[in-house]
């Protein structure tokens, strides 16, 4: 569901053709899984094939190491990094992307999603951060470099005339200075998340109680969908109650 | 004489309580080719008579139809037997065929809504009948797991029954979607309850898949259906499909 969130927030981009291409290689991929499942479960059941590396120690055998990279190193790495990566593709494929609104969104979300991704690689703790880094990076480059040539190419393939995708960008564009406000906002809102994040972790033995439960309740209303799903349950179980009790009234006729 | 009109198809076509009537008649009916013929030739009369009538039917009446519907589908949710789930889902079905006479010039012919139904209620009623033959019963929940030891007959089984819930690419789905399409144009509030009702037949089709197909075999039984069946059930299913294409519910 939150890749068709993303596919729909491409269309309101005026990225259209990003859209398909998003819908076909995420179908290929899903499918691919999906196809795959029953042979993996089958395999899987002789034997779980999960080398025993460092990563699967930390994770299956909650082992981390002790000591940390230096924050400010990895902080900068964390933000630095993605974004640049980004703008180089970008750059590769057009060499005037930043003026348009659409194309600066789709930088923003790599680099949110990009960041975040680091951010976790840090936070694993492996032995040998370096390497589990570098591997998370080049995947990265990898795919951030594939996905916006591609989608470029496919661009090009599904609206030929340049003024006619010039004129999807434009029609998709709100006022300079509300976008550029609103980018700002967004961003300031993620990184705090972020530094809190941090902090929050650094200072984890001296919470109050209160703050623990609150997180907690936003955690589990988070968690569990705003609940939409339970009242969803609870909604079915009434409406069959409800047709059990029709269906008694009329003799099951 | 108009009324006398509607008050035949309201048996026909069943509208609740005059639907108690094929209720009665269906249930009482043991027999599989008895419940096939009747499913195809029951709404036909409630048709003919509707349709030689001019006027379009009244809003009321429309309601009436959709209240009808409604009421069949959501009863349907509950039950677990599967030859009186096909009654209720062909009362839910038929009396959706009112719409077709409350706007003009619907392009959905009434006699191609409700043979596109009674056809696909008619081939289910016969694989529940082979399950009955060999299970004594096709109740959800006591026969369970039929996809462990009948796989072609389960396959046929979820066939027939998204046939009758009207998903594509059968004929029922173009013919419902070409009925709410074009009430859709003059009362939209109509159209959205027909729709409702709709999602309504999918949760109960899955209630009913999930009780008798899933789960563990109860009773080990060898395969019901021979090749020759197989092959004749998979004929009229491609049958279904290729008539839905070619027609396509007046949605051309």
């Amino acid at each position: 569901m939150g890749q068709m969130g993303f596919m729909v927030m491409e269309c309101g981009l005026g990225a259209f053709s990003l859209a398909v291409f998003h819908l076909i290689a995420h179908g290929l991929f899903k499918g691919t899984l999906f196809l795959s499942a029953g042979d993996v479960i089958g395999k899987a059941r002789q034997n779980d094939g999960v080398p025993r590396d460092q990563l699967y120690s930390y994770i299956v055998e909650k082992n981390p190491v002790k000591s940390r990279m230096p924050w400010l190193l990895m902080a900068l790495l964390t933000l630095l990094l993605p974004v640049t990566i980004l703008l180089l593709a970008h750059w590769i494929v057009s060499e005037d992307f930043y003026q348009k609104q659409g194309a600066i969104v789709l930088l923003f979300f790599g680099w949110v999603t990009g960041a975040q991704l680091i951010f976790v690689t840090y936070r694993m703790r492996s032995q040998n951060l370096w390497r589990l880094f570098s591997l998370t990076v080049g995947s990265f480059v990898i795919v951030i470099v594939g996905y916006i040539l591609i989608s470029h190419v496919f661009d090009l393939y599904l609206y030929p005339d340049e003024d006619f995708r010039k004129r999807i960008y434009e029609a998709a564009s709100i006022d300079l200075l509300w976008f550029s406000i609103l980018i700002g906002i967004l961003t300031l809102v993620i990184v705090s998340g972020w530094v809190r994040t941090y902090y929050v972790e650094r200072n984890s033995g001296r919470q109050m109680h209160e703050q623990i439960v609150s997180r907690k309740t936003t955690y589990a209303l988070i968690a569990n969908e705003l609940y939409i799903n339970a009242f969803y349950a609870y909604m079915s179980r009434k409406m069959e109650k409800l047709a059990l009790r029709i269906n008694a009234w009329l003799r099951w006729l | 004489m108009q009324s006398l009109s509607w008050l035949l198809g309201a048996f026909f076509l069943p509208l609740f309580p005059m639907s108690l009537l094929f209720s009665r008649v269906w249930q009482g009916l043991g027999s599989t080719r008895m419940r096939v013929l009747l499913i195809l030739l029951w709404p036909l009369p409630g048709v003919f008579v509707l349709d030689a009538m001019d006027p379009l039917i009244p809003s009321w009446l429309a309601i009436w139809a959709l209240a009808t519907s409604m009421l069949y589908g959501l009863r349907a949710v509950a039950i677990k037997e599967a030859s009186v789930w096909v009654g209720y889902m062909a009362i839910s079905a038929w009396s959706l065929g009112w719409l077709i006479f409350a706007v003009s010039d619907n392009p959905v012919s009434p006699i191609a809504y409700v043979l596109s139904f009674s056809a696909s209620f008619a081939l289910l009623t016969m694989i529940i009948g082979e399950i009955e033959h060999g299970y004594g019963a096709a109740y959800a929940g006591i026969v369970t797991g039929l996809a462990q030891d009948q796989k072609a007959l389960s396959a046929l089984f979820v066939i027939f029954i998204l046939s009758a819930i009207a998903t594509p690419f059968f004929p029922t789905f173009f013919v419902l979607l070409g009925n709410i399409a074009q009430v859709s144009g003059v009362r939209l509030f109509a159209a959205v309850i027909a729709a409702l009702v709709w999602l309504v037949w999918s949760w109960s089709a899955m209630r009913l898949i999930q009780g008798l197909l899933v789960g563990t075999s109860g009773k080990r039984v060898p395969p019901l259906l021979t090749k020759r069946k197989i092959a004749v059930y998979g004929v009229l299913a491609s049958l279904l499909v290729v008539s839905a294409l070619i027609d396509l519910g007046g949605l051309r």
